[in-house]
């Protein structure tokens, strides 16, 4: 079973490395720039293709994250709890991804990389931050129901972040664009938005890859703890 | 112009970020298959004596 599940790992991640150079030189190659008038920073217009599928699979993993910490919590179950594992690994890649790169944008097309007084900047700083201090406080502490119970509750308040960074910037747009695709989107040119759903199935497969390859570590470390314990002549 | 360094250090940060998770996963991954096999392999002996 394990095995199966490092494989299936491997493989989604292989095929989203993939798939993700491919919307890369799609982003370059294909899709049309956006105007001088439109934009201030057109050429940088091009992180989009992977900023905004790296932040919607952050956005993903910590509501897993949630979902785990909530199972763990209520439930006491141990599947809840590799959920929880899996999604804070995960959060914290896609998460930095996005928060390296919008800046980087910003800085091109505001004049400012990082704006205080956004809400959808900073709760997706938080979470990101927050995800960060859910893998080093958990990988640095042994394991037990109550470290367990600790960092679940930090998971459960940090999803009240994740409706409030989604709906950031349909209550209160300072700085950070609004959205671009589904209900009061503002509608993007068919070859860019041929290359974004790439990018976005391309991250959805590194997500999948990332956290089925995280399972199976925690599956095999939990594994290695029990043999542990019998040749020490517990449970 | 200027805008265009920009989307090259953009995109060099997230393709390094995602070369160096892909090498660090690929480090764990050996560790733990070896810290695995090892124990089992002392467990086995432990039972056969």
């Amino acid at each position: 079973m394990s095995t199966r599940l490092l494989k299936g790992g491997l493989t989604l991640w292989f095929l989203g490395l993939v798939a993700a150079t491919v919307t890369l030189l799609l982003g370059f190659a294909w899709a049309p720039s956006v105007d001088n008038e439109t934009m201030n920073a057109p050429a940088a217009q091009r992180i989009f293709y992977w900023h905004v599928p790296s932040a919607w699979a952050s956005m993903l993993a910590f509501t897993a994250l949630f979902i785990g910490s909530l199972a763990w919590f209520w439930k006491r179950s141990e599947w809840g709890w590799r959920l929880h594992v899996s999604a804070a690994e995960a959060g914290v890649l896609f998460g930095l991804m996005a928060v390296t790169s919008g800046p980087i944008w910003g800085q091109a097309e505001w004049g400012v990389a990082w704006d205080w007084t956004d809400v959808r900047i900073n709760t997706f700083g938080l979470l990101t931050a927050l995800s960060a201090y859910l893998v080093v406080a958990r990988r640095s502490q042994p394991d037990g129901d109550d470290a367990r119970d600790t960092f679940s509750a930090v998971g459960l308040f940090g999803f009240a972040l994740v409706p409030l960074t989604y709906m950031a910037t349909r209550w209160w747009e300072r700085r950070h664009p609004g959205p671009v695709v589904g209900p009061g989107g503002g509608g993007l040119e068919p070859q860019m938005a041929t290359t974004m759903w790439l990018g976005v199935f391309s991250f959805m497969l590194l997500l999948a890859g990332l956290m089925l390859i995280e399972w199976f570590m925690v599956t095999t470390e939990q594994r290695i703890t029990r043999i542990q314990n019998k040749m020490d002549g517990g449970e | 112009m200027g805008d265009m360094v920009n989307l090259a250090v953009a995109y060099t940060l997230m393709i390094g970020l995602i070369a160096a998770w892909s090498w660090m996963l690929g480090k764990r991954l050996l560790d733990i298959q070896s810290r695995l096999s090892m124990i089992e392999e002392v467990s086995d002996q432990n039972e056969d004596e």
